[in-house]
């Protein structure tokens, strides 16, 4: 169910309260930033001028509004991913699917996108993050689920999970090792 | 030490990652591989086999004519050898941009402990193969008849391969330098796109010289005179000092029972000479190209507003209105997409030349029924224009949307709108070339105008059919990881589009034409015509008109299942 409505049922209801942002942000290279965002607007029913202001506010948020007019094919990694975020929060959906957001992406590009997305989160926007970087995970999420091999294997606040390991005061990685089983370290040292 | 070993490796070891990924793709079976090797080797034996024949009756018609047939003979292989040339220097200057320049496994290599001149030699061998392998196959069916009519020696073979290696190695070196040095002052991928336009302003100026050169003149007794003031024409002061010139003259000889050592001689030194200044060129520069062609650039976009512009003023919902602008500006964008509607001009005009030239009028008593026959010949090719068409553009449009189609399945439409769009945007370029082309054909060759107008709503049935069955099947079996859109329409549902395309048009034009000319017949004699006749007749348009809706009805929907069946299905 997304915002009332079943994704199954009335699946372009339930989409038009979702963005997506994945993790390879492949996106039409022979547009520019501006068309892009133009174009996604377009499918989620914005039009007019409203959506030009939109375009402008998240390109300007996003730190791309000098790009605005560049194709996408000159975009660097990191701008791509940028670029889909834009396009993600554009629509102001009310909840954000998220894969591996921080590949590719600067320190100053990653530390703005933990900040959008905390504020966001503030605001009331559901976001649901999946992750292998735990340090992001630690430092932005309410809620934290660790899967293994397809199962939730532990769930709750960090300092939930973090007791769940039996020692409160541990980094989410160690916590991590420790649930699903062994560092590995051992076999490095025997290769190396 | 291990590098050591990797260092002295010979240069076709760096061959190998190639040769083990075609094997691969050989082993793995896929959905109609069978059929596609069956079509495609049947159509491509069947081509050899015509040129190996075409080449052995020219040369047996041409000993009629003694002295002077040695003489074309001699002109032909230069002339032959002079067009590959030209194809050869510019398909190694696009080849090599990607060997050399882009390929993806370049990083790798440069990283590892290979020596430049081996770098080289591998990557020249592979764009050899690439830039060179279309003319050898095309060449050897050409110089085998050739041999065959005059029963030339074995040493004549052998002669062909010893000249025919060398023939290829010059241009493909000569190019490999030039794409070194346009690299070295552009950005390769702009450079990749200035030469693919170049290289199609080139073939379609080639088809229109060809064409408007009217070869068919040399048939004609009355133009006899002409003839030898055409062959002055086709001398030409450089050619003695090109490659091609010398490949001629080789074979020529060898075809006599001779031998050439002075043009096979320059033939050899010239290649040796080209590789390896290459080589050195490369070995120089070719890092900083390389360097070069990585960095990240500013382009000058072409903003297209007027797409905007138009699309604003006319009435659709916005999002069809962006899916379109979309497509449109990708498209137009795109140069290796738009250079071959250049081509595709060129052939259309080329086209309708072949109807403005026609000479029907020399049998009087013949003419009003060849024009009849010819419109109904030209509907048919019209039909196969449209099929061509849409296998090449509209086929792959679903496709098209590539690793980006996510942007389309997370978004709040349906895909069966999408697929609609996609069915408009090929609908309308499609149906106006192919009314031009059949209306301006009609037009020149002035048939009764009973068959104009039939021809004109077939052409719309037709367009509606292709056109809906193309997306359709584009979408059930769509590439979304493929490089390029000639790829796509190469792929099982290409070749199946095809092969119910060519059937559908020959069941229309038959369905069409034998009422047709049966209306025709009747008013000829003045006659009234049978009831039982009209009803036949009429029956055959309907059904030529439901073959056309269920033909679009299928596609169509075929397309949009398979498409709603995916987006059921997590990728």
């Amino acid at each position: 169910m997304v915002n009332g409505y079943d994704l199954m049922i009335e699946p372009e209801q339930a989409k038009a309260s979702l963005g997506f942002v994945p993790d390879r942000p492949f996106i039409y290279e022979k547009l520019t930033a501006g068309e892009f965002l133009r174009f996604h607007g377009g499918l989620y029913g914005m039009d007019g001028g409203t959506m030009e202001a939109r375009i402008s506010e998240m390109l300007d948020l996003f730190e791309l509004a000098r790009w605005r007019d560049e194709l996408v094919e000159s975009f660097s990694h990191g701008m791509k991913q940028r670029l889909v975020m834009s396009a993600a929060f554009m629509h102001r959906p009310r909840a954000v699917l998220v894969d591996e957001p921080m590949v590719g992406l600067d320190p100053r590009g990653a530390r703005l996108i933990k900040d959008v997305f905390r504020r966001m989160a503030d605001r009331g926007v559901a976001i649901l993050m999946s992750t292998h970087t735990l340090e992001v995970a630690q430092e932005v999420c309410d809620r934290v689920s660790i899967i293994l091999k397809g199962r939730i294997i532990a769930s709750g606040t960090v300092d939930d999970v973090r007791r769940l390991s039996g020692n409160a005061d541990e980094q989410l990685t160690a916590v991590f090792l420790k649930l699903t089983g062994g560092s590995g370290l051992q076999e490095i040292d025997e290769v190396l | 030490m291990a590098h050591d070993a990797a260092a002295v490796q010979p240069f076709p070891y760096l061959l190998l990652p190639s040769i083990w990924a075609s094997r691969n793709r050989a082993r793995r079976r896929e959905r109609g591989d069978l059929a596609r090797a069956a079509l495609f080797g049947g159509i491509a034996l069947a081509v050899i086999g015509v040129i190996a024949w075409g080449a052995y009756w020219v040369t047996t018609q041409l000993a009629f004519y003694a002295e002077l047939g040695d003489y074309l003979i001699r002109l032909g292989l230069s002339w032959l050898f002079l067009t590959f040339l030209s194809f050869l220097a510019f398909s190694s200057i696009v080849t090599s941009l990607s060997t050399f320049f882009l390929s993806d496994d370049l990083r790798l290599l440069l990283a590892a402990p290979i020596d430049a001149r081996r770098l080289f030699h591998a990557r020249f061998a592979r764009t050899l193969g690439q830039a060179s392998w279309m003319v050898v196959v095309f060449i050897t069916p050409v110089l085998t008849g050739v041999g065959l009519a005059r029963s030339a020696p074995l040493s004549y073979y052998f002669t062909a391969v010893l000249a025919v290696v060398p023939f290829v190695t010059i241009p493909v070196a000569l190019g490999s330098m030039i794409t070194l040095g346009l690299v070295n002052v552009f950005p390769a991928r702009r450079a990749r796109e200035v030469l693919m336009l170049m290289g199609i302003v080139f073939a379609t100026s080639i088809v229109m010289l060809f064409r408007f050169i009217q070869p068919e003149r040399l048939l004609r007794v009355e133009s006899m005179p002409e003839v030898t003031a055409f062959f002055a024409t086709l001398q030409s002061p450089i050619t003695p000092l090109l490659p091609s010139f010398w490949a001629g003259e080789t074979l020529f000889a060898s075809l006599q029972g001779g031998w050439d050592p002075l043009h096979a001689l320059a033939l050899w030194t010239t290649a040796l000479a080209a590789v390896v200044g290459a080589a050195s060129l490369f070995q120089r520069w070719h890092f900083a190209g390389f360097s070069k062609s990585q960095e990240a650039r500013r382009v000058r976009v072409t903003r297209w507003g007027w797409i905007d512009w138009t699309l604003d003023r006319i009435p659709m919902t916005a999002i069809r209105r962006q899916l379109l602008v979309k497509d449109l500006k990708v498209f137009l964008r795109d140069v290796g997409q738009w250079s071959q509607l250049l081509l595709l001009l060129a052939l259309a005009l080329v086209y309708l030349y072949n109807f403005r030239v026609l000479d029907l009028e020399r049998i009087p008593s013949m003419s009003r029924m060849l024009k009849n026959v010819y419109a109904l010949l030209n509907l048919g090719m019209a039909g196969f224009v449209m099929a061509t068409v849409a296998v090449r553009f509209v086929f792959p449009m679903v496709s098209a949307e590539g690793a980006a189609f996510w942007i389309i399945r997370t978004a709040p439409i349906t895909l069966r709108d999408f697929l609609w769009s996609k069915f408009w945007t090929g609908l309308v370029p499609v149906l106006i070339l192919s009314e031009c082309l059949t209306i301006a054909g009609n037009a020149l060759l002035g048939v009764d105008p009973f068959l104009k107008r039939v021809a004109a709503v077939t052409i719309v049935f037709m367009a509606f059919a292709l056109v809906g069955l193309a997306t359709g099947l584009g979408a059930r079996y769509p590439r979304f990881a493929a490089d390029n859109p000639t790829q796509v329409a190469g792929s099982y549902g290409g070749v199946a589009f095809m092969v119910l395309a060519v059937l559908f048009v020959i069941v229309t034009v038959v369905l069409v034409g034998w009422p047709s000319s049966i209306y025709l017949a009747q008013q000829l004699r003045v006659l009234p015509m049978r009831t039982s006749r009209a009803v036949l007749m009429y029956s055959c348009f309907t059904t030529a008109a439901l073959v056309s809706l269920s033909t679009f009805w299928f596609g169509m929907r075929s397309g949009i299942r398979a498409l709603e069946e995916m987006d059921r299905t997590p990728s």
